[in-house]
């Protein structure tokens, strides 16, 4: 039973750390690094310091000699007053996470952070990241502001929460490890997937035929109506024909024709699989966006009126990445 | 601030909150926005008391008022004028097209095309306008009052961003409440009144008002919160555009003027969080939902008004 | 994106060029001052092997292949047999070590690497003082740790980091003041850290050959030694310094004589055999001394001379330290001197000695070669006989060096394989203090009086800056003793009645004539006097060195921790230890800046936080985006009773906050504030 009970021992005392880490270092956007965030512990190389200086200390005995234990000694107090310079290196750091890019899913989430300190207390040789992706090293030497990107490679739609991110510095002589993390509530959006081979196009129609458009009132192109004259009514549309017979003022109405719609529709796909469907549609907007078309899209519980702009590609997108999840 | 100025701008706001009912935050604006020297665009459906608004600001301030529907049609020369021979002198003269008057209104101005829509806004940025070579100075002090359909209608020409820039607060006046709706509906008040209005302000009291805008005191606490609001748009996933540096000015401007109307000579993070929706609203775009005036909300929120 | 430097990490990333070339001073400085103790050749092998390196990187040329390394390392054994360094010796193991730091520089391609090639230079570092523990070698070595530390700084920095002037000094600068920082706990650990007794014997660098006096004497060792002006030992007293014709620091008897050599027993006995020998037959009687006269205290640092000799006014009644103490009243050092050794002592000079002369040390005292030199073997008993007494005898032998033409000089014609004796006391006649005391000992001896030489150094120079003696090698000298049934062991120099001046105002002095003093160097200080004077100020700065810290051992230790404490208990030990450290922490705190850190907030801030807590505590929090008025407002709303209160406040704060000019003063106004606050609490 021992071979069962160790995995579950394990997991028990890594959610009873998280917990503990989770009520230490709350969720924030921005955190500024002091005594309470930071944990430092020797490195490796610590060990092989100590084990130098206990080399130094038997050759300082069989020789009498004090000035190799004075190195034995000095490297000895360097070693404990590392850790406080490894500390430093690292306290009142101010991280504050700006953002995240949204992406598709399978590329890199690119989560922007901005690093900043006090002029006086330069930063060297921070690793920021997570570090079985990407861990980056930055200097706060000569700005002390500074903006990182880090890229996490995801894999399914809907909102992304990156893990917590670890910032951790050896520096200066690399022989203690001080490191803090942090655990940011922002998340961000993957989009599904776009569909590789468009095989279906989006139906746009034909652009000749009026029929099928829809009337826009107060255009400029054809003839509407007949209205009373309001003040403000350009000289040009008041119909003088009219003011000659009756002596009173009238102004033509025009109607414009606006091409029809374009829906992109989730019962329109053939398809059985929800993601193949929403792959397709993310597909269908991008290709809609970048033809300049309007569109609207037509998902089971959203439904979004044709338009074509920048933030109406993202609204789309947005529905899409986030079909089926709770919000 | 002389001792009559707190007199005078009660004054003001009492005889148009007569003609306008239940606005009374909408008129502070409209009137932070001609004290601050700056463009207003409202942005509503017809008929919610855009005209009457504008009409009562021009009437109270003893200005000259014009008002233009703007078409699809609309060419710039409607706008502006154009010279037309004279057969007399033998020579073009000048004629002088609505938007010379000291309040000018712009009906409908995301139904112009494009061409008539940017003439109108380089002559409010440059305050005069230039016709065959020659330059002629607009009114001061000149006032536009623009209204406009929500973006979702159709038929419309969105104003460019750079150009919503130029207004430097943006209203939606909304449905008045019950209370002030039934007074409407009995018809007491409200419009009719219009005929009825004094001119509580002339031009040399207006622009001395206006003058005392920028001497409104500005601590470093309080521009502290204007950046930590800036910032918070630059860097926030909400945002996918931060506000401009000409945006932030017009926040401080605005908030100034607030601040004036309160009867401050100094500036509160309460002004700044007045104006702030009527300032950012037009200007900063969501990334997500949020678009606009939830937007600006949203950002006031999160953004800590003190420390 | 507005801005963005980082670089990523990768485990295996490799060494910045900077870093080579950082790890290359590094390695040079290190393996410079092994130069004048070790073959030359290792400094070529690092030329050689960092040129391939820099070319390595800077892509001229390949890494080495296995091929290449096995060359190289052929190469280097090859050169190691042709040095001539014999097998199991420090030297051999150090230069083993220095051959693998150059050639390490081959194999260096990443940080981890690096630091290895560090770590190798730290414990170079501290090999070194094993060669040299001179002052300039320290500083040397202080120099090169602030290098080597430096270099792991450099280590740490990424790869994209802009080495330039700048950073250079940066990091030497940090470098330094770390270690400086740092001094206060290395000397509270230097000074505290047990000092223990060798765990095992270690070979000792050859360059650390046996000097001084040595447990033989032929005519020529003396005037060999007359030549150096290595320090040999300095003495501190306690008290008036004797007069120097007095300083006769007594090392080693010398009882066997074979014709030629003067030597301490028949055989020649090896360190450890000789302490047996004196322990089981030879060993120190404390009843055989009569304690007679004033005593003279003194503290001797005896420099590092790879021989367990000590040399000291006699006899010696009390002695501190790691000693010996022998039958013929010599005090020696239990293990050769590989450092130097302090020992405290008191004499009484004036002390009678083997009255009771035990029958061992009497045959020592009257052994004599057979058949040697007989014309002195005639003499001796003829002046015998002619004496009525023993005094007389001695008298008569000792007017006989003032009487004829003996000549005191360092420079004597040799006397050739046999007859030694006769051969300088009735042909040669010229010699130095060897020859007189090994002559006048035989005739002593011939004549059936005890007798034996005794060889260690005589006077010394007074420092006057540093109020103690140096004994130099120079001051090397013998003299005899000789043993009368009444008086027991007495004192006898003959070479005084030669050279007077030898004895009175020392070597230098009685050399002007010839100009032989310390005639084989080059530059010779001695005779000018300001040079003299700076000399002594040296030197006497290099005496504290040598006492205080080289000198630093267990009993050092002890008596320094004794003087600070008075007796040591457990429970002072651990009080003071734990203030010291913690003020040593506290230090660091100070010096590096490292405050407890609290948000930085402007008072009035402050006090509105404190504002915001009291309400929170009656059930009003304020919103996050929530501008004070606007709460405050809420607050009065919600709290009919303290309304007015918290409006003022508000009031007060706002004002102070908003609409106060920056150089307005804020202190009524923040008085006011915190008395509003009272009021709310």
């Amino acid at each position: 039973m021992e071979t069962h009970a160790k995995p579950t021992l394990l997991f028990r005392v890594k959610s009873q750390l998280d917990q503990w880490l989770k009520h230490r270092l709350p969720q924030t956007r921005e955190v500024t690094l002091r005594q309470r965030q930071i944990f430092i512990v020797p490195t490796q190389l610590a060990l092989g310091m100590l084990l130098l200086t206990l080399l130094l200390f038997i050759l300082g005995i069989n020789f009498q000699n004090s000035l190799v234990y004075a190195v034995c000694f000095w490297l000895l107090a360097l070693l404990v007053l590392n850790i406080l310079h490894t500390y430093r290196n690292l306290a009142g750091l101010t991280l504050k996470v700006i953002g995240i890019e949204p992406c598709f899913a399978g590329e890199n989430a690119l989560l922007t952070l901005e690093l900043s300190c006090e002029a006086d207390k330069k930063k060297y040789a921070v690793q920021l990241g997570w570090p079985e992706h990407d861990l980056s090293e930055v200097n706060l030497a000569e700005s002390n502001h500074l903006r990182v990107q880090l890229a996490y490679p995801t894999q399914r739609r809907g909102r992304w929460t990156p893990p917590r991110i670890t910032v951790r510095t050896h520096y200066p002589l690399g022989l203690a490890v001080a490191w803090s993390y942090l655990l940011s509530d922002i998340s961000g959006l993957v989009y599904p997937k776009p569909q590789e081979q468009t095989a279906l196009q989006p139906n746009i129609p034909n652009h000749s035929e009026h029929s099928s458009g829809h009337e826009i009132p107060g255009g400029s192109h054809d003839f509407g109506g007949i209205r009373d004259y309001q003040p403000g009514d350009a000289p040009r549309r008041i119909h003088w024909a009219k003011y000659a017979q009756t002596g009173e003022l009238h102004s033509k109405t025009f109607i414009d024709y606006s091409s029809p719609e374009c829906w992109l529709d989730w019962d329109a796909l053939p398809f059985p699989d929800a993601e193949a469907r929403l792959s397709h549609l993310c597909s269908q907007v991008l290709t809609c966006h970048a033809e300049q078309q309007e569109y609207g899209l037509n998902i089971p519980g959203t439904r979004l009126e044709p338009q074509w702009s920048e933030a109406h590609k993202n609204r789309c997108l947005t529905a899409l990445a986030l079909f089926g999840t709770l919000e | 601030m002389t001792a009559v100025t707190p007199q005078l701008i009660s004054a003001t706001l009492k005889a148009l909150n007569q003609v306008v009912l239940g606005k009374e935050t909408q008129i502070r604006l409209a009137l932070t926005g001609l004290l601050a020297g700056g463009h207003l665009l409202l942005e509503d459906l017809p008929g919610m008391g855009k005209t009457t608004l504008a009409h009562a600001l021009a009437g109270v301030c003893g200005l000259e008022y014009q008002r233009m529907q703007f078409t699809s049609d609309l060419l710039p020369a409607d706008i502006i004028g154009a010279s037309i021979f004279d057969r007399q002198s033998s020579a073009f003269t000048f004629h002088r097209g609505p938007l010379f008057s000291q309040i000018f209104l712009a009906d409908e101005l995301n139904r112009a095309s494009p061409k008539a829509q940017s003439a109108l806004l380089e002559a409010m940025e440059e305050q005069q306008v230039s016709v065959d070579g020659k330059t002629y100075a607009l009114p001061r002090p000149f006032f536009v009052i623009a209204t406009q359909n929500p973006q979702s209608q159709a038929g419309t020409f969105a104003l460019p961003e750079s150009q919503l820039d130029r207004f430097l607060l943006r209203i939606s006046l909304g449905y008045p409440d019950p209370a002030a709706e039934r007074k409407l509906l009995r018809g007491a008040e409200g419009r009719s009144q219009l005929n009825g209005l004094t001119a509580v302000l002339d031009q040399r009291r207006l622009q001395a008002l206006q003058s005392l805008v920028p001497q409104v005191k500005l601590s470093d606490a309080l521009l502290d919160y204007v950046q930590r609001l800036i910032a918070y748009t630059r860097d926030s996933d909400q945002c996918a555009t931060g506000l401009s540096p000409r945006g932030a000015q017009a926040l401080v401007r605005s908030a100034q003027s607030w601040a004036l109307l309160q009867g401050r000579s100094h500036v509160l993070p309460e002004d700044v969080q007045a104006v702030f929706t009527a300032v950012a609203g037009h200007r900063l775009s969501g990334r997500h939902e949020a678009q606009g005036t939830p937007l600006a909300r949203h950002i006031l929120s999160q953004v800590d008004a003190v420390g | 994106m507005k801005t963005t430097a980082k670089t990523t990490v990768n485990a295996k990333a490799a060494l910045s060029y900077s870093g080579t070339v950082w790890l290359l001073v590094l390695q040079l400085l290190v393996m410079l001052p092994f130069v004048q103790y070790l073959p030359q050749w290792l400094i070529p092998v690092l030329v050689f092997t960092a040129i391939w390196r820099i070319r390595v990187v800077k892509g001229y040329s390949n890494r080495p292949g296995l091929r290449v390394k096995i060359t190289l390392i052929a190469i280097g054994m090859i050169g190691l047999q042709f040095s001539g360094l014999p097998f199991p010796s420090l030297d051999f193991m150090v230069t083993i070590l220095l051959l693998g730091f150059a050639f390490k520089t081959l194999e260096t391609d990443n940080p981890r690497d690096g630091i290895v090639v560090v770590f190798l230079g730290y414990f170079l570092l501290a090999v070194h003082f094993l060669y040299s523990q001179s002052i300039l070698a320290g500083l040397y070595g202080a120099l090169s740790l602030v290098v080597l530390t430096a270099v792991l700084v450099v280590i740490q920095h990424p790869l994209t980091f802009m080495h330039n002037r700048q950073s250079t000094q940066h990091t030497l600068r940090l470098s330094a003041s770390m270690l400086l920082q740092c001094l206060p706990l290395m000397l509270l650990i230097f000074i505290v850290a047990p000092r223990l007794p060798p765990l095992f014997m270690l070979p000792l660098p050859s360059s650390q050959a046996k000097t001084g006096i040595s447990d033989s004497m032929t005519p020529g060792d003396i005037a060999n030694l007359s030549q150096s002006d290595g320090l040999a030992f300095r003495v501190t007293f306690k008290g008036d310094r004797p007069p120097q014709n007095q300083l006769y620091w007594r090392g080693l008897t010398l009882n066997h004589f074979d014709g030629r050599r003067w030597q301490q027993f028949a055989d020649d006995y090896e360190l450890r055999q000789l302490q047996r020998h004196f322990e089981q037959h030879y060993r120190w009687q404390p009843n055989q001394l009569e304690v007679r006269g004033t005593a003279i205290a003194y503290e001797a640092l005896y420099e590092r001379s790879g021989q367990p000799w000590l040399f000291t006014l006699t006899p010696v009644s009390e002695v501190y330290g790691d000693v010996l103490r022998v039958g013929d009243y010599r005090v020696m050092a239990r293990r050769e001197l590989q450092a130097p050794t302090l020992v405290k002592a008191v004499s009484y000079p004036d002390s009678l000695r083997d009255i009771n002369l035990q029958p061992m040390v009497r045959q020592l005292a009257l052994q004599l070669p057979p058949d040697t030199d007989p014309r002195t073997r005639t003499l001796a008993r003829q002046l015998r006989a002619d004496s009525d007494s023993e005094q007389d005898f001695i008298q008569r032998v000792l007017a006989r060096y003032r009487t004829q033409p003996f000549h005191y000089t360092l420079r004597p014609p040799t006397l050739g394989s046999t007859d030694t004796i006769d051969r300088f006391l009735f042909d040669s006649q010229r010699g130095f203090c060897a020859h007189y005391a090994g002559s006048f000992v035989f005739m002593m001896r011939a004549a059936g009086i005890p007798a034996r030489v005794v060889t260690g150094y005589q006077g010394g120079e007074w420092n006057a800056a540093g109020h103690y003696l140096s004994v130099h090698q120079f001051d090397a000298h013998a003299w005899a003793e000789v043993w009368l049934a009444d008086s027991g062991w007495l004192r006898i120099d003959p070479t005084t009645l030669v050279a007077p001046d030898r004895v009175e105002r020392g070597l230098e002095a009685a050399m002007q004539m010839e100009g032989s003093f310390l005639e084989n160097q080059l530059f010779t200080p001695h005779n000018i006097e300001w040079l003299k004077q700076l000399r002594q100020q040296i030197d006497s700065v290099q005496y504290g060195w040598r006492r205080f810290v080289l000198g630093y051992d267990q009993d050092a230790q002890h008596n320094f921790l004794q003087n600070l404490f008075g007796e040591l208990t457990v429970k002072k030990a651990v009080f003071t230890l734990g203030g010291l450290l913690l003020a040593i922490g506290f230090l660091w705190v100070i010096l590096l800046g490292i405050k407890p850190l609290r948000q930085r907030h402007s008072p009035e801030q402050l006090i509105y936080q404190r504002f915001c807590k009291a309400l929170a505590k009656q059930g009003i929090t304020r919103e996050h985006g929530q501008a004070p008025g606007d709460f405050a407002r809420r607050a009065a709303a919600a709290l009919p009773e303290q309304a007015s209160a918290i409006l003022d406040f508000n009031r007060s704060y706002e004002r102070l906050c908003y609409a106060l000019d920056k150089n307005e003063d804020k202190t009524a106004l923040l008085g006011t504030l915190k008395q509003q606050l009272k009021q709310l609490q």
